[in-house]
């Protein structure tokens, strides 16, 4: 599914910030992705979902080699990837239903299937009132759930989170967690970027860790 | 809006162009552009109009002018003057000449009625005859050897090309005629300009959604359409406000145009041709707009992974 070989980043001319990075995750695996902040969490994620490009090293995703993918051809492999972004990346204009059904139109999906997928989606992440509202007048942790919807609906091979339990308690990270196990059952490989080690020990899933730029496979969540 | 969009266009509005500033001002500048763009293109066809007026007019024509009589008086006439016959019948020898007609007096009076007024002494003065030659320009004319055959005739008689006076007018039309064109030309650039310059900026102010659209595995296609989308709109309703208000320009110029009783000016009446290029102007504008749009998206897009 991901395999990444001696991989380096850097922004512009600043230092690396991540630094040989090697590792590989088998499909329909679940994985955690800790670390204290600012280690490159977030930019080993964008390496992920091919929002950067590394600065060194080898990054194959489903099989393909990015460095020699032509350009042309990443939206397509950017479509079996759902990501939920730290910051969201809700588009304000838009209510909760058309947010949702992004991906859906992006891929062409004919717009009598899209209401219906993305109604029951909503529901199902407990925003069935608010298919109309906009995300200003919603609060942090139900934008929350409308990106995860988004990056749920069209079914990702690969979801990437960055952060998702962050805006909301407890109870509901849990829930939202069972949410990506559930979907991890139906085959789709998760990797949650997350600081909460006290989610994590509740999992019995790997976890790498990231420090100062470099990644090391640290044992189990349960066993931490 | 967003329906017809849709139906039009058969994709949504994700980037919200419309909420811009710049999309209420922009609009305005295109009219401006395709106000000043319809004027150029008035001035370029109608000079274009004139000269093939003005050609059409003297193409194959020449003017002898057969001095007056010592003792002509009031009982001059056409066909009393021997001279004229003489004349005649020599233009009239010549193979390449179709006809010569003696111009009529009351076409005499009415070519000097500017200068003289409408009464009746125009008759008393010494005025030339003036002798309308049609010819065939396929056919050799020496007009050298011609005139010094018509000068020994009758001294004094002249004859007037009217393409060596007519070679100057069409030099100094065709230079205002180039000169229409460049600023049509500069107009269409100056538009273009105007419309890459605010797609940047659109780009800029939209970088957080056009990201996101990037991310979730949307084309650069895709992307440029909601752009280029926009801007056709936008293009489309400011050629449509700039094209009003050339049509009001041209009304009132026509208008004014047929007040002025001269001879002496060209006649400004707009062709059809005029109007269907004019018509054709919003269309064009939404055009341009659209593909300049999609070329800087396209540029700007390229830049992302």
């Amino acid at each position: 599914m991901i395999r990444f070989e001696n991989v380096g980043m850097r922004y512009g001319n600043g230092p690396e910030v991540l630094r040989d990075v090697n590792f590989s995750l088998e499909p329909g695996s679940f994985h955690f992705l800790t670390g204290p902040s600012g280690a490159g969490k977030t930019s080993l994620l964008r390496l992920m979902y091919l929002s950067a490009r590394p600065s060194r090293g080898l990054i194959n995703l489903f099989g393909r080699d990015i460095a020699t993918t032509p350009r042309q051809d990443l939206p397509a492999l950017r479509r079996r990837i759902g990501v939920v972004f730290q910051e969201f990346r809700l588009l304000d204009h838009l209510s909760a239903l058309d947010n949702v059904a992004l991906p859906l139109r992006i891929a062409g999906v004919p717009e009598s299937q899209i209401r219906t997928h993305v109604a029951e989606l909503l529901s199902w992440v407990g925003l069935a009132d608010y298919v109309q509202s906009r995300p200003a007048t919603l609060s942090g942790g139900q934008q929350q759930r409308i990106a995860i919807a988004r990056a749920l609906i069209s079914r990702p091979k690969l979801l990437l989170a960055d952060e998702p339990t962050g805006n909301v308690d407890n109870a509901i990270a849990m829930r939202l967690l069972y949410l990506f196990e559930e979907l991890n059952r139906m085959g789709t490989t998760v990797v949650i970027a997350t600081h909460n080690e006290g989610l994590i020990s509740r999992f019995d899933y790997p976890v790498l860790r990231l420090e100062d730029g470099e990644l090391n496979m640290i044992g189990y969540g349960s066993t931490l | 809006m967003h329906m017809v969009r849709t139906f039009l266009f058969g994709r949504r509005y994700d980037v919200p162009l419309d909420q811009d500033s710049g999309s209420k001002v922009l609009p305005w500048i295109i009219a401006l552009m395709v106000y000043l763009a319809s004027l150029s293109l008035t001035a370029t066809m109608t000079v274009s109009g004139l000269i093939g007026q003005w050609n059409a007019d003297v193409a194959g024509t020449l003017t002898v002018q057969v001095p007056p009589a010592h003792n002509e008086g009031r009982e001059r006439s056409i066909e009393t003057d021997p001279r004229l016959k003489r004349i005649i019948a020599i233009l009239q020898a010549q193979p390449a000449i179709q006809s010569a007609t003696p111009l009529p007096q009351d076409q005499m009076d009415a070519l000097m009625a500017p200068w003289l007024g409408t009464g009746d002494f125009s008759r008393e003065l010494p005025m030339p005859w003036l002798i309308d030659v049609e010819i065939d320009r396929t056919q050799p004319l020496d007009l050298d050897n011609l005139g010094m055959q018509l000068d020994s005739t009758v001294p004094g008689v002249t004859i007037e090309d009217h393409q060596v006076w007519l070679k100057d007018l069409i030099v100094f039309a065709r230079s205002i005629e180039v000169i229409a064109l460049l600023i049509l030309f500069l107009v269409t650039l100056a538009g273009v300009t105007v419309v890459v310059f605010s797609t940047r900026a659109g780009f800029d102010i939209h970088r957080n959604v056009v990201e996101a659209l990037h991310m979730m595995g949307a084309t650069d296609a895709y992307i440029a359409g909601q752009f280029q989308t926009h801007a056709f709109g936008v293009g489309l309703r400011g050629g449509l406000i700039g094209l009003g208000m050339a049509l009001v320009t041209l009304l009132v110029a026509t208008y004014f145009a047929a007040q002025i009783n001269s001879t002496l000016m060209p006649s400004f009446s707009p062709s059809w041709l005029l109007y269907l290029c004019l018509a054709f102007m919003p269309l064009a504008s939404a055009v341009i707009t659209m593909y300049a749009a999609r070329a800087t998206v396209m540029r700007n897009l390229n830049a992302l992974p």
